[in-house]
């Protein structure tokens, strides 16, 4: 599998095989795809996010070696974004402010991009695969508050990877819970096997309780191996701003995109992203990719 | 009197006459209910005797329903001066062995269950504690016949899923502790033992009264369970119940998890195939399905895991743990579409028996209370 990779349209060639004369020419032969790594990257100088890059001022290698790309701002291209909202009996009392956040989300929400929805306990329920409707979709949410019962916080991660789409537009996966689980089936380093195997980028997000929490690490691990971030803010009240600055900072990044040039190599490419020449800026991008 | 008047005479005597079948045929129902007890004024043991004997002629709906009634009735403060003469009766019948004590332990364990199944656990163990009492008494006074020689260890068993299945671990292993010592090699004890070390490893378990949670020792990494203390008592526990009974299959489905969180698929693999041989619930067929191809797929054998979680789906369809063990193998294949179109399958209604995992055998409750009640059967001596 080549999870960052979109497969390019198949290249015809005409072969003329040595005809002699009088024969006919070959009938064309296609040959095999070539493959596109597609990786966003957010650079920050003394914290605020840079904008008005190019190609020219990025540094990419897979696996060492120096890759030519291709590079386009995601402020003006559609996005998906996909919510998982955790509305579990440990978060109930937050259960509202939660979905009323997520709903606020929809407004950072441009009418060409898509949002997806997962609810979870301890069971998962995707209210919509990637939809336009926004209107519709907010409704449902301020309509619908119900919790209660356990969390499957990491098997709801997975199933919320599950609805991007390999060949679609840069996606976001915000994850809002307040880190616990008590009763998913899939392993934390499996859905992290699969994340990194994913194109999303993942900001898990939630309210500070003032305690560690179990799933913390596993968190962290998660969002840093999709390039993104674990955000905690300081009440359910804060949830919402917080979704608003998430989608507005993944659209301050930049989509890099380059065919490798070190062949098929298959297992884990480790990719390095930098900025020529520029010092005192930090590029957040996934560290590598599973081909 | 004329036509009319021996008419309203007879009429009148219908109505009569048909009201008094209906009051016949009530009578037994309200004989039986508390609300007639209450109303009809009686003391507390008159009260607390027709309970009993109801039960004991297996009403068992009525009688529960009675003594919830007549125990709750006045709120706490009476509650507690319904406690302490329960106490004295009880010591009074243990003193002329009368036999309603045997029924009386399982009337209250009964009363437990069932105020268990409402998720009202406090008041379950109350009750709980009500039995155990009369229990001792009923064995000190030489009370317990052949066929309720077993009544100790089924109310013991009952009060111990119960806490499974509010996940008081803490209430759970003092209990254990101290039933361990007249339980020691009692293969469901042991069960439960296992299950306990097994729990300790959640992430968070419920605390006493209110819903409250705290961290357990739950690691993030799966590969930080090898050689954990926990893991370890859970499998010698496990080991020493099925050297008492070889066969219990959930038994055996447990250990093989244990054995699979431990690192050793092999082990688990031979252990899990070894309990769908047997007789077992599609509860635990399920678990062993599921478990099966979990250790499968630890080495790296997808497609006997595929066909395992395929072969748990058989048991429960749409069960959310199989459908996302299939998608998960996928992707991590690099096969999203297929790993999509597998989670499609779930839906906000599906059941999962994963989800009764982690409550030990708080699904054996129904049948341990069955059990406690036919235990009854003979009545032993007369009163």
């Amino acid at each position: 599998m080549r999870p960052l990779v979109l497969a390019a349209a198949w290249i015809a060639y005409a072969i003329c095989a040595g005809t002699s004369a009088g024969q006919e020419a070959a009938p064309p032969r296609f040959r095999s795809g070539i493959e596109i790594v597609r990786i966003t990257a957010l650079v920050t100088e003394r914290g605020g996010p840079v904008t008005g890059l190019t190609s020219q001022d990025f540094v990419v290698s897979d696996n060492g070696v120096a890759q030519r790309v291709a590079v386009e701002p995601l402020d003006d291209v559609p996005i998906d974004l996909i919510l998982a909202l955790d509305v579990s009996s440990s978060i109930a009392a937050d259960a509202p402010t939660l979905l009323k956040a997520a709903k606020t989300a929809l407004a950072e929400l441009a009418p060409e991009d898509r949002i997806a929805v997962v609810r979870f306990t301890n069971r998962i329920d995707v209210v919509t695969p990637p939809t336009h409707d926004h209107v519709g979709l907010a409704g449902r949410l301020a309509n619908d508050s119900r919790a209660g019962a356990y969390t499957s916080l990491v098997d709801a991660t997975f199933a919320a990877l599950t609805l991007a789409d390999p060949a679609g537009p840069p996606t976001l996966l915000l994850v809002l819970t307040d880190g616990l689980d008590t009763a998913s089936w899939l392993e934390p380093h499996t859905v992290l096997a699969a994340a990194e195997r994913s194109s999303v980028t993942v900001y898990p997000i939630r309210p500070d309780r003032g305690h560690t929490f179990p799933m913390a690490s596993w968190l962290v691990r998660l969002a840093t191996a999709t390039g993104g971030e674990l955000w905690s803010v300081d009440s359910a009240d804060d949830v919402g701003s917080a979704l608003g600055r998430a989608i507005k900072q993944f659209r301050r990044r930049y989509e890099i995109r380059y065919t490798p040039s070190n062949g098929h190599i298959a297992g884990w490419h480790r990719v390095d992203v930098r900025l020529k020449n520029r010092d005192g800026v930090r590029v957040r991008a996934r560290p590598g990719y599973f081909r | 009197m004329g036509f009319f008047g021996w008419s309203a005479v007879a009429a009148c005597s219908l109505v009569g006459l048909l009201n008094l079948a209906v009051t016949a045929s009530l009578t037994p129902a309200l004989e039986h209910s508390g609300v007639h007890m209450r109303t009809q004024g009686r003391d507390d043991a008159s009260v607390y005797a027709a309970i009993m004997d109801g039960y004991r002629d297996r009403s068992f709906e009525h009688a529960l329903d009675a003594l919830l009634e007549w125990w709750n009735a006045g709120g706490e403060a009476a509650r507690r001066e319904r406690a302490d003469w329960l106490r004295r009766y009880q010591d009074a019948a243990a003193a002329r062995r009368d036999p309603r004590l045997v029924t009386g332990a399982a009337l209250h364990a009964d009363a437990a269950a069932r105020l268990a199944t409402h998720a009202h656990v406090d008041a379950a163990l109350e009750q709980f504690r009500i039995a155990q009492r009369l229990i001792e008494l009923a064995a000190f006074s030489g009370l317990l016949t052949s066929s309720t020689a077993d009544l100790p260890r089924l109310v013991a068993l009952a009060e111990l899923y119960v806490l499974q299945g509010a996940l008081r671990l803490d209430m759970l292993a003092q209990r254990f502790e101290a039933m361990r010592r007249h339980h020691a090699d009692d293969p469901d004890m042991l069960r439960v033992k296992g299950s306990l070390e097994e729990a300790r490893l959640l992430a968070v378990a419920r605390g006493p009264g209110r819903e409250r949670y705290w961290e357990t020792r739950a690691p993030s990494d799966w590969k930080d369970r090898r050689r954990v203390p926990e893991l370890e008592r859970a499998e010698r526990a496990y080991l020493q119940s099925l050297a008492r009974d070889p066969g219990d299959a959930e038994t055996l489905v447990r250990l093989g998890r244990v054995q699979y969180l431990q690192g050793d698929f092999p082990s688990a693999c031979m252990t899990l195939r070894r309990s769908l041989a047997g007789e077992a619930s599609s509860t635990v067929r399920y678990w062993a399905w599921l478990f099966l191809g979990a250790a499968e797929q630890a080495q790296n054998r997808t497609e006997s895991a595929a066909a395992a979680y395929r072969a748990a789906l058989e048991i429960v369809p749409n069960a959310q743990s199989a459908l996302l063990a299939l998608g998960a193998s996928r992707a991590v294949a690099g096969d999203w579409t297929n790993a999509r179109r597998t989670l499609e399958s779930i839906t906000s209604a599906s059941y999962d028996p994963w989800w009764l995992y982690a409550f030990g055998q708080s699904h054996r409750l129904a049948d341990t209370v069955a059990r406690i009640r036919s235990s009854l059967q003979d009545r032993g001596s007369p009163e």
